[in-house]
């Protein structure tokens, strides 16, 4: 009984000895690598493949002449079991910060208008967007993006948080779905609007934190797996604007919506008759443009109140001249109209946005508020293409003095902030 | 009756033909295509210059002055206006410092000019110093339209003061417990791996705020475990009395054994490379440790009762 005892004793502890044996030379293995490099496809005399523990990742093959390797300066074949797990070299569809309908190549804006489109002409001033094409990767596939700034020769690399830095980790290899917040690719789990990772304002632009006026080279590379990491791809340049605002007056009837008239300017009331509401046949059209965040407003005074004679004044006051409480006529401008290809809206303020055919507002020696855009809510600042216009109205009364009646309207284009 | 409707038609056909005519000439300086003015904004402090850059994209020469002018910010609906009626002289403030101090210029078809402003001194609360470009076209015969368009300047120097001042606030949903915010307290206790984290900042100064920043950043027992952006959720500006508020999910995917303990949320804002936080700790009881504990307490009294069964059966 006792000998039994020490035998079953005696082989408890061989095997204990033999188990902390086996792990110490699982262990040994760890020479092979160290916290800085990893060892890829060593030659091992049997067996092959990924080994890991807690602590290295090793990757070895069996035949490594089958690692043939042909190149020349302008193409790369590689054959052989390492190459075979290299995910494919993606491409960059898309990058842009200042184009527009003609010369935009991403396929995933939500407006029209390129880059000019989401940011306001003449386009991004501090964000881009960019596309990836993922050259048949699978859905996982992580992407890190390089963007070199072609001004100061500094490289950046995409953040996570989609911002820009000097250096990179693990993190900021990202989905497609994670870069561009939309991925059409069944189970990418942002195909449609209802899914969990769709992101409309990635869409938009999904790198932020630029410089403005400024170059940019994009690059891309796909990491599928340890070991697996693909060369970087062909680059495409963003270019990014500066802020801006920008201006036009034209004057055409109620269909000049396209239209571009020369100076100088001019509107015709025409003959006042008395007791007569007068419209002007054109309208003062305005195109408005800015990428500025904040918006811009667009205000207008004159210089009289009214329409001047040294004798008389035609009163400018918000009214609708239909009814004319003062019983004294009128002079007022109305707007007609505010489009935009995208963003905005430009919207119109309601002393001239008004309900009644000749409700109008005045023209005051006091900057008045006419057109604006703003940030609130689901609004944008930033205007692409806007357009909108004034009519102005006029009503005489049988006691007003005949004469010429003259005044001068100043437009005024200021940012918001 | 028949007479005085004669002679009152008659009147009104004369004073017709005597006429009003009201010829309306919108005269503005040749703006063909459009005129690009950049920057719109400039944000400088007291001393420091830039370069307005006007581009003329029509086909014909675009005549303007260059004037300095006062604005004053309209917080209702968020716009800037020029100001007139001011005793307050614009020139005070910037000074265009071109060849000769001249003011006037024609830049041609296709051509861009730059020219620099420098900021002297520090406008009053709610007052911003700019400059306006006017076309300056051809006279109209009886009425002109004439067209401005500013550049307007903004300080975005703060002082640690002003930025203190400003009011945050940090919550942080679902969590049972205290619901007032404060500096670094017990705000209550967490069981999931989800919380929604939103802070509230309002401008309590009588300045704008631009281009505010934050950021999230999450300790466990004082160790960082996650840091979330939250720039690109912020306005451009904030203006005087206004309020921000966002909503920041967050979810702690380590372990539950890991996520027991306290959490401590931090909000950073940040302005003018000035930050100001508000921290809230979070005691958190994950659902996995209870459902254990509770799992633990059945098998105890289970085999506490088998217990009491065999010494019942004993005796």
């Amino acid at each position: 009984m006792l000998t039994q005892n020490i035998l079953i004793k005696s082989l408890i502890f061989i095997l204990i000895v033999g188990l902390s044996l086996g792990t110490i030379m699982k262990v040994s293995a760890e020479t092979l690598t160290s916290p800085t490099y990893k060892i890829i496809d060593p030659t091992i005399s049997s067996g092959g493949g990924v080994s890991t523990s807690p602590s290295y990742s090793l990757l070895s093959s069996v035949n490594p002449t089958a690692d043939k390797r042909l190149t020349s300066s302008s193409y790369a074949i590689k054959s052989g079991f390492p190459n075979g797990i290299y995910a494919n070299v993606p491409l960059v569809l898309c990058a842009e910060g200042n184009t527009d309908t003609g010369s935009s190549d991403c396929v995933n804006f939500p407006n029209a208008s390129g880059a000019q489109g989401e940011c306001g002409t003449p386009g991004c001033t501090d964000r881009i967007k960019i596309e990836i094409d993922h050259q048949n990767n699978p859905i996982d596939t992580l992407y890190l993006v390089g963007i070199l700034d072609n001004v100061t020769s500094i490289q950046y690399y995409l953040q996570s948080d989609h911002t820009i830095n000097t250096t990179y980790d693990i993190a900021d290899y990202m989905t497609i779905c994670s870069i561009e917040g939309k991925d059409v690719r069944t189970g990418s789990g942002c195909e449609i609007n209802t899914d969990p990772e769709w992101d409309a304002d990635l869409q938009s632009t999904n790198v932020f934190g630029l410089a403005s006026n400024r170059s940019y080279t994009i690059r891309v590379k796909a990491l599928h797996g340890d070991f697996t990491e693909s060369e970087w791809s062909p680059s495409k340049t963003a270019n990014t604007e500066e802020l801006t605002l920008s201006f036009d007056l034209d004057i055409a009837g109620s269909g000049g919506f396209a239209a571009e008239t020369a100076a100088p300017y001019a509107i015709d009331l025409g003959v006042l008759t008395p007791e007569v509401i007068t419209t002007s046949t054109n309208r003062i059209w305005f195109d408005i443009n800015t990428n500025s965040i904040g918006g811009m407003s667009l205000h207008m005074k004159d210089m009289h109140n009214g329409l001047y004679t040294p004798s008389f004044t035609i009163p400018s006051v918000s009214e609708d001249l239909a009814v004319d409480a003062g019983n004294n006529g009128g002079f007022g401008a109305k707007s007609t109209s505010a489009t935009q290809a995208s963003l905005g809206p430009i919207q119109q303020d309601s002393t001239y946005n008004t309900v009644n055919a000749d409700e109008v507002g005045l023209l005051s020696t006091t900057p008045e508020l006419l057109f604006f855009t703003n940030n609130t809510g689901p609004n944008k600042g930033q205007v692409a293409s806007g357009r909108a216009s004034i009519v102005l109205k006029a009503l005489a009364r049988i006691v007003t003095p005949s004469g010429v009646y003259t005044d001068t309207i100043t437009f005024y284009l200021t940012p918001n902030v | 009756m028949r007479i005085s409707h004669f002679i009152t038609g008659i009147l009104l056909t004369i004073l017709s033909l005597v006429c009003m005519r009201l010829p309306i000439n919108a005269q503005n300086a040749s703006l063909k295509s459009q005129i690009q003015i950049s920057p719109p904004i400039a944000y400088l402090k007291v001393g420091e210059s830039y370069n307005l850059k006007i581009t003329n994209n029509t086909t014909e020469p675009f005549s303007f002055t260059l004037s300095p002018n006062l604005f004053n910010v309209n917080t209702t609906d968020r716009t800037i206006n020029p100001l007139t009626g001011t005793d307050l002289d614009a020139a005070r403030y910037i000074t265009i410092d071109t060849a000769n101090k001249n003011t006037s210029f024609v830049l041609l078809a296709g051509e861009t000019i730059e020219l620099p402003i420098t900021y002297i001194e520090e406008t009053p609360s709610q007052i911003l110093a700019g400059v306006l470009i006017t076309s300056t076209g051809m006279p109209g015969d009886t009425i002109s339209v004439g067209f401005s368009a500013a550049s307007i300047i903004i300080n975005p120097e703060w002082s640690v003061t002003e930025v203190t001042n400003i009011s945050q606030e940090l919550f942080i949903s679902p969590r049972i417990g205290v619901t007032i915010p404060n500096n670094t307290q017990l705000g209550g206790v967490s069981l999931g791996r989800d919380v929604q984290v939103k802070a509230v900042i309002k401008n309590t100064t009588n300045r704008i705020l631009i281009h505010p920043s934050g950021e999230l950043k999450v300790y466990a027992g004082g160790t960082h475990i996650q840091t979330e952006s939250l720039t690109q959720g912020f306005p451009s500006s904030i203006y005087t009395n206004e309020e921000f508020s966002f909503d920041q999910p967050f979810n702690d995917s380590r372990p539950f054994y890991q996520r027991i303990g306290m959490i401590d949320y931090t909000f950073a804002f940040t302005i003018d490379g000035k930050t100001i936080t508000k921290n809230i700790s979070i005691l958190s009881l994950p659902y996995e440790l209870l459902l254990i504990l509770i799992a633990l307490l059945v098998v105890i009294i289970i085999t506490l009762r088998a217990i009491r069964r065999r010494r019942h059966v004993y005796n």
